[in-house]
């Protein structure tokens, strides 16, 4: 769902670039990209670090047996 | 089934090697076998082949972001050195009126005003707004755009009212021996 999020986040943020390019704001492109990298960074981080609870443990750290 | 399903929770649950995060069918088979459908022969995604494929929409919006903007930098620096190009009939102006013409090339239509004190001042013809062709109204001495009632200073190009974003792209002009030049953009 945050990857979705960012997702809209960056198609914003292409629109307002396409927007600034076409009406020659060159002063707001280079934010604007920067933002779009941010966004793509945090995207390849939560990619790569973030796992989901382990199927060994609930959410209150209890060790679930066997049946 | 009671005791297939216990036998499989061990099997995950105990397993160190399995995981839904690296081979998440494999992982998941024994789950699969109780329910009758062919999983194969369904387009399953799985939930880390859906975060890859976000991943790589948003290296692809970082790359159109960064794209635009490199190109708009580049034709921005493209159009620093425009050749001049003399304005045929401009010299006959009447103040209060106006003429068209095209600059930088045949396609860039222009409008050159001569306003009512006798200086003259081009602009680009399309509206800031969504490209509409301005023209000269006369009885308000200024720039209107006819598509959404936009209108510009005649004088300066600025924006007097209506929904155009930004100032009409400034043409700048030069009197050569009594003849009128468009030497740039300003």
């Amino acid at each position: 769902m945050m990857l979705v999020m960012i997702n809209i986040a960056q198609l914003w943020i292409l629109a307002a670039t396409i927007d600034a390019a076409l009406a020659r704001h060159f002063s707001v492109l280079v934010p604007l990209v920067v933002a779009s990298g941010v966004c793509f960074v945090i995207t390849l981080s939560i990619i790569k670090w973030w796992r989901p609870t382990s199927r060994k443990k609930t959410s209150t750290g209890y060790v679930r047996e066997d049946r | 089934m009671t005791k297939n399903l216990s036998e499989t929770i061990k099997h995950v649950v105990a397993s160190e090697e399995l995981s839904d995060e690296t081979d998440v069918r494999e992982a998941t088979a024994p789950f699969q076998a109780e329910f009758p459908y062919e999983r194969d022969e369904e387009a399953q995604v799985t939930r880390r082949e859906f975060c890859n494929f976000l991943g790589l929409t948003s290296a692809a919006l970082f790359a159109g972001a960064a794209g635009f903007a490199a190109k708009a930098a580049l034709d921005a620096r493209e159009s620093v050195s425009l050749a001049p190009a003399r304005i045929e009939g401009a010299e006959l102006l009447a103040p209060n009126s106006s003429l068209n013409f095209s600059y930088p090339t045949e396609r860039d239509s222009a409008i050159l005003i001569r306003t009512a004190d006798g200086a003259y001042h081009a602009y680009g013809q399309k509206c800031t707004h969504l490209s509409c062709p301005v023209y000269y109204a006369r009885e308000h001495q200024r720039l209107e755009c006819p598509c959404h009632e936009g209108a510009f200073n005649a004088a300066t190009g600025a924006v007097l009212y209506g929904p155009p974003p930004r100032a009409l792209d400034a043409i700048q002009i030069e009197i050569r021996d009594g003849q009128i030049w468009a030497i740039g953009r300003g």
